[in-house]
């Protein structure tokens, strides 16, 4: 007999008291693709599950003044198919069309593969690249602001506290020249070691005066936690965009993932993929200026 | 706890524990057993069903995920008897060999041609990217999904 509790908040003050009596036991049920391998890899069946799906207001994609604002109900379906994203923050769009499989992208959300902090989380670096922000509910009622760059603290780790849930996912509203890209070189629709075997996004601004300003390059899947490339972000900060360029990037990424894999044999294949894909998104994103 | 839903156009009320997943529902609890579980981890495809439109993993969904939701599985796709012409062109092109993942393949490929009737090859690829055929009968499943999408006369 289980002794799992399934709350159903219909409401956001409803979800602030399923909050507010949260334990260690607490899980917090979107999608659920990630969820449900975990409760039955732990054997989990006791506890409290909140369903946050039928809380409204969670489940529509909007640009405002100073954001994009994602939901936490909006599914990366969602966010492949809309033409919001794909005008505001295209490496977004790109990275929720590669994610998991059609039926995983018909339930997961991003607040999900945030809160897991799994080392292969796709999205997780490019929200980093593109400066994210979340907004944090929390038990008390209380509304937060947090950066997604500082969130996950290690495999599986986060600031998230017991009693906060992730109600909506903000992306600076870019200025007029700012470009981005994203890619991965992977396969497999789920599972851990295989669903990104390294991820690279780049975002950057191209302002008319032909130089490359504020690059933001982020590495996922090639370490415990996706990190920014801090020596390709300043080989290209005032640089102008031409297929050397691309050769040096390449090079150093190939620097920069080296010292992050530390020397693990098993992961040596992924300095050729991340040359690969610096020449990849380098060839898309010049090819566009 | 109770889950009401419609599964195959049938409204279903039950009592379940609610680590239940969909796909123990459906197949324990309904004795829909054409739904097939593979993996447990939404790798293969094989427990593909119908939710709401969209295709989704019945083992990564817990049933009462599925409260107030309309199911369609295998056993829902012929009506009276008669085979959808999906399962039709399936035979006709030979696009079943041991058949496991035939239902989740089917379902992912009725998911695709109730949004897009008239899916590319990149798309019909795509959208069966998440189902696995160990016997790798890829290239008749999308001839079958084309020959379907050519007669343009899907009616779902």
């Amino acid at each position: 007999m289980s002794n799992l509790v399934f709350k159903t908040p219909a409401s956001r003050a409803e979800l602030i008291s399923c909050l507010a009596a949260a334990d260690p036991a607490t899980y917090v049920l979107g999608g659920g693709t990630d969820l449900i391998i975990r409760m039955r890899d732990r054997g989990i069946s006791d506890g409290t599950l909140i369903d946050i799906t039928g809380v409204p207001g969670l489940d529509g994609i909007r640009l405002d003044g100073e954001f994009l604002r994602i939901g936490a109900n909006v599914t990366y379906s969602n966010i492949c198919e809309s033409a919001l994203v794909r005008g505001t923050a295209p490496c977004l769009a790109e990275m929720a069309q590669q994610i998991g499989s059609t039926q995983i992208r018909n339930m997961a959300r991003l607040p999900g593969n945030l809160a897991n902090a799994s080392p292969a989380g796709d999205s997780i670096a490019t929200l980093m690249a593109l400066d994210a922000r979340l907004c944090i509910l929390n038990g008390r009622g209380e509304a937060s602001i947090r950066k997604v760059d500082g969130l996950v603290t290690g495999i599986g780790k986060t600031t998230l506290q017991r009693d906060e849930v992730i109600t909506e996912v903000l992306i600076p509203r870019p200025g007029p020249h700012q470009r981005s890209r994203y890619g991965k070189i992977g396969m497999g629709a789920r599972s851990q070691v295989v669903i990104a075997n390294i991820s690279m996004t780049m975002v950057l601004d191209l302002p008319p005066e032909g130089r490359i300003r504020g690059a933001r390059i982020v590495v996922g899947s090639a370490a415990p936690m996706a990190y920014h490339a801090a020596g390709a972000e300043a080989l290209l900060e005032g640089r102008i965009p031409d297929p050397q360029l691309a050769g040096e990037l390449a090079e150093v990424m190939r620097a920069q993932v080296e010292a992050s894999i530390k020397g693990i044999a098993m992961f040596q294949h992924k300095l050729n993929d991340v040359q690969g894909l610096a020449r990849d998104l380098c060839a898309g994103l010049f090819q566009e200026m | 706890m109770l889950l009401e839903f419609v599964v195959n156009g049938v409204a279903r009320a039950l009592e379940i524990d609610p680590e239940t997943r969909l796909i123990d529902v459906l197949r324990d609890h309904l004795d829909l057993t054409g739904t097939k579980e593979g993996c447990g981890e939404g790798e293969c495809g094989a427990c593909t069903v119908i939710m709401d439109g969209v295709a989704v993993n019945a083992c990564l969904v817990l049933g009462l995920q599925a409260r107030g939701r309309r199911i369609v599985t295998i056993e829902g796709l012929s009506v009276d008897g008669k085979l959808d012409p999906l399962q039709q062109a399936f035979i006709n092109e030979g696009a079943i060999q041991c058949g496991y993942c035939s239902p989740g393949m089917l379902m992912s490929a009725k998911a695709l041609l109730l949004k897009t009737p008239h899916p590319s090859e990149p798309e019909i690829r795509l959208a069966i990217a998440g189902n696995l055929c160990r016997c790798t009968g890829y290239t008749k499943i999308v001839q079958a999904v084309q020959a379907v999408a050519r007669e343009g006369g899907y009616q779902s």
